[in-house]
């Protein structure tokens, strides 16, 4: 055999750093482009998409981990291999947005994605528009999808992604029983207002002789209390009008939501409530819940199933009931929802064989997996019928709430809306530190919105 | 040669077939640097003129960015001290602690070699696994320490859920990671003559002298070798805080580059983002000309005349 010498080594490493370089110029195979448009920008010219059962491979981006053991259980199925007509799908779960994002940059997305940031992406021109496509569907029927999650899946008039894996009732009040019975508390009584809460919260609210917290009512701000969305409609105001994209966040009514929502802080000790949210931020959606020092939680349609999975000791005690208003809105019972979405992506090469897997997991094959492997539901009617409402302790009220429901929205709508959160836990954690009042710091959160806004280009 | 004052030259034809062999030797790194570094750096300085989100396509904007953010951008100068105090404290503490730990490693201590590997270790474990060490047991809740603290009958301290603690204690995390710099320090305690100790013990000096007069001056170029190392690499730090506290609380802990995060792929605005990259290089050439202009004060070279 030849001797390399270290000539013929380096040569070797020329020639194939070349080679590689002129193959990532190189175009893609299978190029095909979208068959709808989508987005803010003009599309280029529609080709024809290749016929379905070409046997080609699809791939699907998730942001999160959770749907992982469901999806392999879907794939292993029958249902799904008939519906996917010959061809495969490859699936990632637990994408950043870091990295989707730079596929999309790079014009190399993947033909679906989920779980991002639907409006978004949408807005900036990343995905197709799927009206036309979902007008087609024996599947995807208005009739058959809760109007909430139905009317949500349009911005602009323009349906933004096929709706589906998950998504229902948003927002309600999930308390651990037995904690309640053991301070006194009558768990089947649970308070409807703030001020009725505050007082739940400082009986569940436990310190040992040094002043350590042990265990306490409610996190305000926790899991999806702490979005904007949540504290404008509490309080039955709207934050964000999408039809005239305009704000209105300096709204006294978001100011005294700051005050109120923070005395279960100061209660409580903000560095606390600080370290408890490091841990939790590190851990899963609801982990002080699921640890039982937190005794409260604001959630959705999801808190059932998934605390029953990840810790079922806890699951068993748990109770639902409305989310809080202010005194003044007694009897407001409060909701939003949002579906999440396959979104097809403008750049993709197989939007439709991606729509057949969007399709397949409104099929009750896919929905009953995921319903046992992760706990989620969505709100397809005929499906929702046939699930037990007591599968998980709690699931009932969630299913039972769309008929009594009095203040609804659908939620996440505004493009920046992560950016005015983030900004809302900034200034109020100023308030409830008494670094500035709550009316300084609304003025300051609708000021760096609108800052925000026109520095995207978002109004032009 | 190219050098400056020396005239160029034609090259002869076997010269010039050497300069392209060389080339194409090389060209598996210079194919590298130019996509991998020089692309992007030219490309960020274009982005940073521009309003970019990766998605739409970049609408050029002139220097607004750099000038909205020293002016109008309510983060930018929180950010920047607090940059400023994390490099300020951690540079200097960590610089000191390393090189006191290099000294009583040089010594004759028993299990010496065992000590050496011991302090190398956390340089070689995953960022985000001593990170999430160092939140057990930090955390106010859930931390080792704290658990220590209570159990004592004390109320637990909120390293890195208070305002005024976090930074402090981000400071004392990055002093763990510090076996890159003991090892330097160590190959420089080791390469001081052993004649100007003998020297310096003729001459009557104590321990402290010895060290203040010979240890020290002798091993400034390796100081100021880690300072800048220590500089750069603390400007740029984002795995621990980010994974500890996210910027909080109440962005007491937002460095440059969590912010340069934040805005590049959370809030899409990779034009302010690229704008921050280059207040950053900026920053950290300054900082390194001033160190290099400095030296020649306080930095010994054997080898000059």
């Amino acid at each position: 055999m030849k001797k390399l010498n270290r000539r013929d080594f380096l040569k070797m490493g020329a020639v194939a750093s070349a080679s590689a370089v002129l193959a990532g110029c190189a175009s893609r195979p299978e190029e095909t482009m979208a068959p709808e448009t989508g987005g803010t920008e003009q599309e280029p010219a529609v080709e024809e998409a290749p016929q379905t059962g070409d046997g080609v491979v699809v791939t699907y981006w998730y942001s999160w981990g959770n749907l992982d053991p469901a999806m392999d259980a879907i794939m292993a199925t029958d249902e799904y291999k008939t519906a996917m007509k010959g061809n495969t799908l490859e699936y990632k779960g637990a994408v950043q947005s870091e990295a989707l994002l730079t596929a999309v940059a790079a014009g190399t997305p993947p033909d679906g994605g989920s779980n991002f940031d639907y409006p978004n992406l949408w807005s900036r021109g990343a995905v197709l528009e799927v009206t036309d496509l979902v007008g087609t569907s024996a599947v995807v029927k208005k009739d058959d999808i809760a109007a909430g999650l139905w009317d949500g899946s349009f911005y602009d008039g323009k349906m933004i992604g096929v709706p589906g894996i998950e998504g229902f009732n948003w927002w309600g009040m999930n308390i651990n029983a037995k904690a309640a019975e053991e301070a006194g508390l009558d768990p089947n009584n649970i308070p409807l207002t703030w001020e009725g809460l505050l007082e739940w919260h400082e009986a569940l609210t436990k310190f040992d002789d040094a002043g350590n917290l042990l265990q306490f009512g409610l996190d305000p701000w926790d899991a999806m209390a702490s979005e904007p969305d949540f504290a404008a409609t509490s309080w039955g105001f709207k934050w964000w009008d999408e039809a005239t994209k305009t704000f209105d966040l300096n709204n006294p009514l978001m100011a005294e939501s700051y005050d109120v929502m923070g005395q279960f802080i100061r209660m409580v000790g903000p560095d606390k409530f600080a370290g408890m949210r490091q841990v939790e931020g590190n851990g899963t959606w609801g982990a002080a819940y699921n640890a039982g020092v937190q005794t409260m939680i604001m959630e959705g349609y999801w808190h059932p199933g998934e605390t029953q999975i990840q810790q079922p000791d806890i699951a068993q005690y748990n109770r639902s009931t409305w989310a809080p208003v202010p005194e003044s809105r007694k009897g407001a019972k409060i909701m939003a929802t949002g579906p999440h979405f396959v979104q097809l992506f403008k750049d993709g090469a197989h939007p439709n064989e991606m729509f057949l897997f969007a399709e397949h997991l409104l099929s009750g094959a896919a929905m009953d997996i995921i319903l046992k492997e992760v706990g989620w539901i969505f709100g397809r009617l005929s499906w929702l019928a046939t699930v037990d409402k007591d599968t998980y302790p709690g699931l009932r009220f969630y299913i039972e709430a769309t008929e009594q429901v009095t203040d609804w929205i659908v939620g996440r709508r505004c493009p920046i809306h992560w950016y005015v959160n983030d900004q809302s836990t900034e200034l109020r954690e100023k308030v409830y530190r008494d670094e500035m009042t709550s009316k300084e710091a609304v003025e300051e959160l609708q000021a760096r919105a609108l800052a925000e806004w026109d520095a995207q280009g978002l109004g032009e | 040669m190219t050098t400056a004052g020396i005239k160029l030259r034609k090259l002869s034809r076997s010269e010039s077939k050497g300069l392209l062999w060389g080339l194409f030797f090389i060209s598996p790194w210079l194919l590298g640097f130019l996509g991998f570094t020089l692309y992007p750096l030219i490309a960020s300085g274009y982005y940073s003129l521009t309003r970019y989100d990766l998605i739409r396509e970049p609408v050029f904007l002139g220097f607004k960015n750099y000038i909205n953010l020293f002016t109008n951008d309510p983060h930018f100068w929180n950010v920047m001290y607090n940059t400023l105090f994390y490099v300020g404290f951690s540079v200097p503490l960590g610089i000191g602690a390393a090189f006191l730990i290099a000294t009583l490693l040089n010594s004759k201590i028993v299990g010496r070699s065992f000590f050496r590997g011991i302090i190398y270790i956390p340089s070689i474990v995953p960022a985000v696994c001593s990170a999430m060490v160092w939140l057990f047991l930090l955390n106010i809740q859930y931390g080792a320490i704290n658990a220590i603290i209570t159990s004592l009958g004390f109320q637990a301290i909120p390293f890195l859920s208070n305002p005024t603690l976090a930074k402090p204690s981000l400071v004392v995390v990055s002093m763990w990671t510090q076996g890159a710099a003991v090892v330097i320090f160590l190959a420089a305690l080791q390469d001081v003559p052993r004649s100007l100790y003998e020297a310096a013990t003729v001459d009557g000096a104590n321990a402290w002298q010895k060290f203040r007069n010979v240890t020290i001056p002798m091993t400034t170029p390796v100081i100021l070798f880690n300072l800048i190392m220590g500089f750069i690499g603390a400007f740029q730090e984002f795995t621990v805080p980010w994974l500890l506290t996210q910027g909080g609380p109440m962005n007491s802990t937002e460095f440059f580059a969590i912010h340069l995060y934040r805005n590049a792929f959370i809030y899409l605005r990779m034009g302010k983002a690229s704008a921050l990259a280059w207040i950053m290089f900026s920053i950290i050439v300054v900082f390194t000309l001033i160190l290099f202009r400095t030296s020649a004060r306080w930095v010994y070279y054997g080898g000059e005349e």
